[in-house]
């Protein structure tokens, strides 16, 4: 809707949101300093209280979950239609990979960079999927 | 601009039929004006309390003056028992009264401008249809097919809270209330013990034209509120200043709200200002998106070329670490590295050849007759 855009909402959520986690360096008080502020939102591949990772405020968002069965990943991706923004159960399209790492992380590729989506996440995807494999990997 | 967005109209077979977006819903999102107004409006239920304006003031004393060797505190007159001469009235004296104490007459109450409050309840509805802004305030709108959700008018005559119960199954609005549930614990601090001892999230707000007895069906589901769209309240539609209530709209509400608030360009029919029809806020922007602005043609037709002559920072190494940057200050250090390397190396191989010397057969007999030779066979 035109009273909405990405910088408008990413103002709006910054400061505060459900999902904000913030951190303190010092002082008990409030008034101590402020350290860095991570976020527990969907579709937010680092976690990190950034416009450029909120899954939230932007109308292009990934994000990686490790699948539930344990194997492999779920990538989601917003979906940049009008009329989708408005319906929270069809606003995500979700995809299920779990067929090793290499060929993962070319879907990643392909998914984030491909068609113009977000190649600013690619390296944070990647970064996300390698994690995931790795604690998957371990027994 | 594009055509006229519409919502989906759900009853108990899915969404059959669709009703365009009232045009509240392109209402400037203010949260400022909200956080004011809520700030200002939430004051208004508060009871005056203070303490007893005689609490520590009851002691007839009086200052002993100087000269005494004791602080020119008041002191209680008097002699026979042990209140006589302690301190008396000051906050920092047992039993005197409190500093500044509360008065009944504090400033309780603000005054709201009916035309903000208008402004903040226009603004926290167009809220209430952002998935983002929703999902922020803390609702589970994952599950929900559409927000906002318009239902129905069917729902209004609903007598059964088992029904109401399924309706909000069947749209997804229920994870929401199951949220509630799981959030009810214990308050903190006295409200415990002054008839608020359990706190607990806010659910959906179900907005209704004619309660036909949803009120009755709705009130009794933990965290799920009513209003009715002729009386919107910023405090139910924004709790705690933050918008984008979760709203579940009957379908006469929902097509109620353009008689309410008036159109982009007819004014609202129930609502009057100073004798006018009362008009909704204006949209200052009409395009917010700060990047697209940035990157327009209009824009970048007008901005200058990039300057030329700065050089792009060069990037620091420590040249101990780097053998890069080692080279490039030292063209000598990669020679000498390697030259190091092979002392090092046959520095390494000498001492191993000799170690083995000392392990030899000959070294460890020679030992044993040395020790046999200087004990004596006597």
């Amino acid at each position: 809707m035109a009273n909405v855009s990405p910088d408008l909402l990413w103002g709006m959520v910054k400061d505060s949101s459900c999902f904000l986690k913030k951190k303190k360096i010092s002082g008990r008080s409030g008034m101590g300093k402020t350290g860095i502020q991570f976020t527990s939102e969907p579709n937010n591949i680092k976690g990190i209280n950034s416009f450029k990772f909120s899954g939230l405020a932007n109308t292009k968002a990934v994000g990686i979950t490790a699948a539930p069965d344990n194997k492999g990943i779920v990538l989601t991706k917003k979906i940049t239609k009008a009329d989708r923004a408005r319906k929270p159960s069809k606003m995500l399209v979700k995809t299920t990979l779990s067929k090793g790492f290499r060929r993962v992380a070319k879907a990643i590729k392909a998914e984030t960079e491909g068609s113009y989506y977000r190649a600013d996440l690619t390296s944070a995807a990647l970064a996300k999927w390698s994690l995931i494999y790795a604690s998957q990997k371990k027994k | 601009m594009s055509a006229r967005p519409t919502v989906c109209v759900y009853d108990a077979e899915g969404s059959s039929s669709t009703v365009p977006m009232p045009d509240v819903f392109l209402a400037p999102i203010r949260p400022d004006v909200v956080h004011f107004v809520h700030s200002n409006m939430a004051k208004n239920k508060r009871q005056a309390y203070s303490v007893n304006k005689y609490a520590g003031k009851t002691p007839s004393a009086a200052s002993w003056g100087t000269g005494r060797a004791v602080s020119r505190i008041p002191r209680v007159q008097g002699s026979g028992t042990h209140r006589s001469g302690q301190g008396a009235f000051g906050n920092m004296c047992r039993g005197g009264r409190m500093f500044a104490p509360t008065k009944t007459w504090r400033k309780w109450h603000r005054k709201v401008n009916v035309t903000q409050k208008r402004f903040a309840v226009a603004s926290a509805v167009a809220a209430s249809a952002v998935p983002a802004l929703v999902m922020a305030r803390g609702h589970k709108i994952e599950q929900c097919d559409e927000v906002p959700l318009v239902v129905s008018s069917s729902i209004e005559s609903l007598t059964k809270t088992s029904a109401a119960v399924a309706l909000l199954k069947k749209f997804g609005a229920y994870d929401d209330v199951e949220k509630v549930m799981s959030s009810k614990t214990m308050r903190a601090g006295k409200g415990k013990m002054r008839g608020r001892r359990f706190v607990a999230r806010r659910g959906p707000l179900v907005i209704y034209n004619n309660d036909s007895g949803i009120k009755r069906a709705f009130r009794n589901i933990p965290g799920v509120e009513l209003a009715d769209v002729n009386a919107l309240n910023l405090l139910q539609l924004a709790p705690g200043g933050h918008m984008g209530r979760f709203c579940v709209w009957s379908k006469d509400a929902f097509e109620k709200l353009n008689a309410v608030f008036g159109t982009a360009t007819e004014p609202s029919t129930t609502r009057v200002h100073n004798g006018v029809p009362y008009r909704m806020p204006k949209l200052q922007m009409a395009n917010s998106d700060l990047s697209r602005l940035i990157n327009s043609d209009e824009i970048q037709s007008k901005v200058n070329t990039p300057k030329e002559g700065t050089k792009p920072a060069v990037l620091k190494s420590n040249p101990l670490k780097s053998t890069v940057a080692m080279a490039a200050l030292n063209p000598f250090a990669v020679e000498a590295k390697k030259k190091y390397a092979e002392a090092q190396k046959k520095a390494e191989q000498a001492k191993k050849t000799k170690k083995t010397i000392k392990k030899s057969k000959a070294v460890k007999e020679g030992k044993v007759t040395y020790y046999k030779s200087m004990i004596s066979k006597d």
